[in-house]
């Protein structure tokens, strides 16, 4: 015997055409964009305040510090404004400069990884540091210390893919843009990823 | 809607991927009806589903970075950035593409980069006269000119050699022909290239130009070559 037909929760879907107000954003991103490009700072500062969150964001899940995530957002948009006339509105404004900082804050992470072989207490990891796990774990806060060390297990491009769909919202097409592969890709990778953490945190499941 | 969608059922390998997808909200109707149909029949799926729904949930809550945003310095040090003298750094303004602008789109003088003017190593010329390649071009063609005239006119010339009361050989006055004659040669050849406006000024430059300079030491050549490269 089946289960009663379930009915599904409303939930945001990227494949209906975009409303009027979605619509109005991207034209109004397009003249910031066209404005900067003409060395408008004005328009660059708004295209900024609507983006650099999320860059922020991401740039730090994957440095794991701050003040890092803090040097890959300035490197970041200091790139985008060198290249913003050369950018050809084939994406969004928001996917370009994501991308930049993807490569940005990895640049960063291929240049700890290589400082590691001198002492330096300045060294950043991919995952956090085990004192931060112990850390984690001494506030009682198992479930969290798990999630990081499950996340930490993914490649990098997995790991950032579900960040950015399932923390950020972002669309499937948004996040292979910023990945550069392709939407399909990213359906599969967000899959593996909750596949991989469910079975890392069961027994969290199991005692809820 | 395709009608053999209305009967098309999928199975649990097919469910999961469409699950995660619906989770995320880029499943479309369709998609969205096979998952429904699917859950309804399989407690395993639904299951995954809410485990699912869980996770995100509580990776969400689990996350250190939630919501934060990049502190007021960051803002201000790639202003300082794009503010700082255009050297290839940023976008400049240029005057084609500022006329090409709709009138409405016009920026405010303040919002546009200050371009320091590179400063120029000679003398400005007036307005609408030859850029400097042309006139590194021009002085090159003056000095041949000048060196084949002067040979010209100094074998044409020239008082057939003579010998001195004395017995020596007279040398004074040749060169002060050949002189004349290259002097002359340089406005020829400047008179042809710009007739009328700007040819006498600019002539007059050439000569400059190509008139022998005082010897330099090759230290003091190097610091001149550093001091026209800095701009």
């Amino acid at each position: 015997m089946g289960l009663p037909a379930m009915k599904l929760p409303a939930l945001p879907d990227d494949t209906r055409p975009a409303t009027a107000a979605a619509q109005a954003a991207l034209a109004e991103e397009k003249a910031l964009v066209r404005a900067a490009a003409h060395g408008d700072r004005l328009a660059f500062r708004a295209l900024y305040e609507r983006t650099s969150a999320a860059a922020y964001r991401m740039a730090a899940r994957i440095v794991h510090r701050p003040d890092a995530a803090e040097e890959v957002v300035q490197e970041a948009f200091c790139q985008a404004w060198a290249g913003i006339r050369t950018f050809k509105g084939d994406s969004q404004f928001g996917t370009w400069v994501l991308s930049i900082a993807r490569h940005v804050a990895l640049d960063v992470l291929r240049r700890a990884r290589s400082r590691r072989t001198h002492p330096s207490t300045d060294t950043l990891d991919e995952r956090p540091s085990r004192e931060e796990r112990v850390d984690s774990r001494m506030r009682g806060d198992e479930l969290k210390a798990a999630l990081e060390a499950a996340l930490a297990e993914l490649p990098e491009e997995s790991r950032t893919a579900f960040q950015l769909a399932a923390l950020e919202r972002l669309s499937y097409s948004d996040v292979a843009a910023v990945l550069g592969t392709t939407t399909d890709g990213i359906k599969c990778r967000v899959f593996r990823v909750r596949e991989h953490l469910r079975a890392r945190l069961s027994r969290f499941e199991d005692e809820s | 809607m395709r009608p053999e969608m209305d009967e098309r059922t999928i199975g649990c390998d097919e469910a999961g991927p469409l699950i995660s997808i619906e989770i995320d909200g880029a499943a479309s109707e369709a998609e969205r009806l096979l998952v429904a149909r699917h859950l309804a029949r399989c407690g395993a799926c639904a299951r995954m589903r809410a485990d699912f729904l869980s996770l995100g949930a509580r990776a969400g809550a689990a996350d250190p970075f939630a919501g934060a945003a990049p502190p007021p310095p960051v803002w201000e040090a790639i202003d300082r950035h794009i503010r700082a003298p255009l050297r290839d750094r940023g976008p400049a303004l240029e005057e084609s593409e500022a006329s090409a602008r709709p009138a409405g789109e016009a920026l405010p003088a303040a919002s546009v980069p200050a371009v320091t003017p590179p400063t120029p190593a000679a003398a400005p010329l007036p307005a609408g006269g030859p850029s400097p390649l042309l006139l590194r071009r021009l002085r090159w063609a003056a000095a041949v000119a000048a060196v084949a005239g002067a040979f010209v006119a100094g074998r044409w010339s020239a008082p057939a050699p003579s010998t001195a009361p004395g017995g020596g050989p007279a040398v004074a006055a040749a060169p002060a022909v050949s002189q004349e004659a290259e002097d002359k040669a340089v406005a020829a050849l400047f008179g042809a290239l710009f007739q009328g406006g700007a040819g006498g000024e600019i002539g007059e430059r050439m000569r400059e130009a190509t008139a022998p300079q005082p010897l330099q030491s090759p230290a003091s050549a190097a610091e001149e070559k550093m001091k026209q490269r800095r701009y």
